[in-house]
């Protein structure tokens, strides 16, 4: 029995050291896109995007306002920013929900004492995102902990995420691992879908409305004025707005941003492909400057905008 | 907890070390909790169908040790009447919340057989409770067989057993080979099958056809590979529990098939339904139509659509259809044998067209489809013979069905394969062959991680 066990006991080290030796590779270049193809995982090689924003936030520049938000803040934004020197736009993506808009904020307000200004432009929809299996984990959760944030948020949230995701998926080196091996991002975000439970809000803002207020607080702490409106929103969405509205009015951030909803601009559905964001002609620059002025032309965020001449040419990508 | 995870590679270990290191006469009562732990793990709700099965016949068979000739028969009847009862219930739910225990298909099986056997006197009434709940519930077999016969498993389980090298060895030998045939064979082919199964509408006839056939490959795989992975896990335990699978394809006859396909099963039905119903003692027409009523049987065991009944309905009819045929004396020769077994799948594999159909009236489009909508060169252009794979991985997954049938093809020649590496084979050589075989199997897994990869087709029943 013992030479069987040693046997058995040798093979499994064998097998473990050669999988330990696999994965190690599969971090390496030139092996990571190697061993992505031969083991199936090329659809987890791609980078989340957000972490280029927290580093162009706590880069040093003379910008003195800050708009950020979703991807349809991105659209509409972006691609002004080279003309509007004393702004930086650092809008992302929905994903990286509202604690990740308080710690992006942070960032640039720590790299600028000087702003005065903070713009936030999100969906309602996006304001109700919670910790989900689907983006939550790998949008949110793991930029948290890439960029070293983590310990900015609330207790609660920290829980929230734990019991959602679980404390190993959220120590860095397992962030790391599935960050740049696409075997461990495969099984880890495999196995999130399966064993992970999505964080329950009590109510539809209560992960944002925690946030807003954070947010709201640490500008005035810093002497900056924090501004929230909405993207834009398909007529589609009316009547959802409507029954949000009335859950708006039990938030905390609703007695600072009493008008948040109230003032939503609302456009045809047909102006939309995937009812969030512009397309065809209406996601070209000269309609997105019109769509700007009539949804924000009575706002602190339009005055002083430049936007680009109407000669120029910019898709949204 | 699956046969193939890593959790059970972890509860084998502990199971296996403590079961060795007990006297012989105490290990049953390691191997109950070991069970117990093992099907509790699935669902905690499963305990109640178990504990029912368990007590219900194990309280029958103690009856039936005592009582005379007139009482037993109505005890008998009584006993498998709530148990077919029990099972119709589950196949049949009244409620969606009604849950089906894992296993119940088998273990129950198992159960009414020693009830039957202790009816027979073949075999005295286990007295110890707990040995007999081993017997029930055996962990390496309790949710998809091979169903046992009290007859072979309780004497080994009133001996205990001893380590022996040779059969742990054999035993880790299928555990390989059952995670190959699994995880290398049947989910890969799953895959493709669903994908052409779930598009039948707009598949060519050829594709279908083709994927028909990759369907006895897959379900081959799955359960046989399944039945390896029990098989080896109990021979660990040094438990002998039989083979479930003899070459099935190599049958040179649908009669033949079913002496090699899930032999536990299919000779459960003919010594418990078709020889008590009289087997082929009362004439030809009472034997036809016990075969039927016994395939008919099968069927609705493996499920509860008309497709299951269709499917049994077919293969009963190939049954009667063979006894009608004169047999011809002597093998024939290399060719008529090839011929021969060529038609018995094309038979076979006709009837798992119902068996893998969702209903019958898609069975039936699918073979429309198949007969009048080939499309042969519409296939190949489009390339829909791939079914969501490369071109690559079609290759490697036909070279893995050379591989298994070459293997079937040593095991019908007698030739052991375990036997001829240790004589043959430097160990640097045979270990190298264990590594390769391992990682090879880690990767497809891998690779199929997350892509919604069958669990076994059989555990449904």
């Amino acid at each position: 029995m013992k030479k069987l066990f040693w046997k058995c006991a040798l093979f499994c080290f064998i097998i473990t050291a050669l999988c330990a030796f696999f994965l190690f590779l599969s971090v390496k270049e030139p092996f990571r896109p190697m061993i992505a193809r031969l083991t199936s995982c090329e659809d987890f090689m791609d980078e989340s995007g957000m972490l280029p924003g927290f580093e162009k936030a706590g880069q040093q520049d003379q910008t003195t306002q800050l708009v950020t938000g979703d991807s349809i803040c991105r659209q509409l934004f972006a691609p002004l920013e080279q003309y509007n020197p004393e702004k930086r736009v650092l809008a992302t993506n929905a994903a990286l929900m509202m604690p990740g808009q308080y710690l992006l904020a942070r960032e640039y307000l720590q790299s600028h004492p000087e702003t005065t200004d903070v713009f936030l432009v999100m969906h309602p929809l996006t304001l109700t995102r919670t910790f989900d299996l689907e983006w939550g984990y790998r949008y949110a959760a793991m930029t948290y902990v890439e960029t070293d944030t983590l310990q900015y948020l609330d207790e609660s949230t920290r829980n929230a995420m734990e019991g959602a995701y679980g404390a190993f998926f959220l120590r860095k080196d397992t962030v790391w691992m599935i960050e740049n091996s696409p075997i461990c991002r495969k099984l880890g975000l495999n196995y999130m879908n399966t064993h992970g439970k999505p964080y329950e809000q009590s109510h539809s803002f209560e992960i944002a409305d925690l946030y807003v207020v954070r947010l709201y607080n640490l500008c005035r702490e810093n002497g900056a004025r924090l501004h929230l409106y909405s993207s834009p929103v398909a007529e589609y969405y009316r009547e959802e707005m409507a029954v949000l509205a009335v859950e708006y009015q039990e938030t905390r951030m609703s007695s600072l941003f009493p008008d948040y909803m109230e003032d939503i601009w609302y456009y045809p559905d047909e102006w939309t492909e995937d009812l969030s964001h512009f397309s065809g002609e209406y996601a070209q620059r000269e309609r997105l400057n019109e769509i700007i002025e009539q949804a924000y032309g009575q706002t602190p965020l339009w005055e002083g905008l430049d936007v680009v001449p109407s000669d120029a040419d910019y898709t949204y990508k | 907890m699956a046969l193939l995870s890593f959790g059970f590679l972890f509860f084998m270990a502990v199971v296996v070390a403590v079961h060795y290191a007990l006297p012989r006469r105490f290990q049953y009562i390691w191997l109950c909790l070991a069970s117990l732990f093992y099907y509790l793990a699935g669902d905690v709700r499963y305990f109640a169908g178990m504990a029912f099965c368990t007590v219900a016949t194990y309280v029958t068979g103690l009856l039936l040790g005592r009582g005379d000739g007139r009482g037993k028969k109505a005890l008998l009847f009584s006993c498998m009447g709530v148990h077919i009862l029990v099972l119709l219930l589950f196949r049949y739910p009244p409620a969606k919340s009604v849950l089906a225990p894992m296993g119940i298909s088998f273990y129950a099986l198992q159960a009414m057989g020693y009830v039957i056997e202790v009816y027979r006197g073949n075999i005295k009434p286990e007295r110890n409770p707990v040995r007999y709940a081993v017997y029930v519930a055996f962990f390496p077999t309790v949710t998809s067989g091979p169903i046992q016969r009290a007859p072979g498993l309780l004497p080994q389980l009133r001996e205990g057993t001893d380590f022996d090298y040779d059969k742990v060895h054999s035993g880790l030998y299928m555990l390989l080979w059952g995670c190959l045939l699994k995880q290398v064979m049947a989910n890969p082919l799953g895959r493709m099958v669903d994908h052409a199964y779930g598009n039948y509408a707009d598949m060519p006839g050829a594709a279908l056809l083709w994927a028909t056939v990759l369907y006895a490959v897959q379900l081959y795989c799955d359960f046989a590979g399944y039945s390896a992975l029990a098989i080896g896990a109990a021979k660990i335990l040094g438990f002998d529990i039989g083979r479930n699978f003899e070459q099935p394809y190599f049958a040179a006859s649908v009669r033949d098939f079913w002496k090699r396909w899930h032999i536990s099963l299919s000779s459960w039905l003919k010594d418990y339904v078709y020889i008590p119903l009289g087997g082929n003692r009362k004439g030809k027409c009472r034997k036809y139509g016990n075969l039927m009523v016994t395939f008919l049987v099968s069927g609705l065991w493996h499920g509860s659509g008309l497709n299951y009944l269709v499917w049994g309905g077919i293969h009963g009819i190939y049954q009667v259809l063979e006894g009608c045929i004169p047999r011809r004396d002597g093998r024939g020769c290399a060719a008529y044998r090839m011929v021969r077994g060529v038609v018995t799948f094309a038979l076979v594999d006709f009837a798992w067209l119902f068996f893998r159909a969702d209903s019958v009236e898609q069975a039936f489009s699918i073979l429309h489809r198949i007969l009048f909508c080939f499309q042969f060169k519409e296939m190949t252009y489009y390339g829909s013979y791939l079914m969501g794979r490369t071109k690559t991985e079609l290759c490697l997954l036909l070279a893995g069905i050379v591989l298994v049938f070459f293997v079937d093809f040593l095991h019908e020649r007698r030739i052991s394969i375990e036997g001829f590496a240790a004589r043959r084979i430097p160990p640097v050589v045979r270990w190298t062959a264990y590594i390769v075989l391992t990682l090879g199997i880690l990767l497809v897994t891998l690779r199929e991680f997350g892509q919604g990869a069958a669990s076994f087709i059989y555990t449904r029943f």
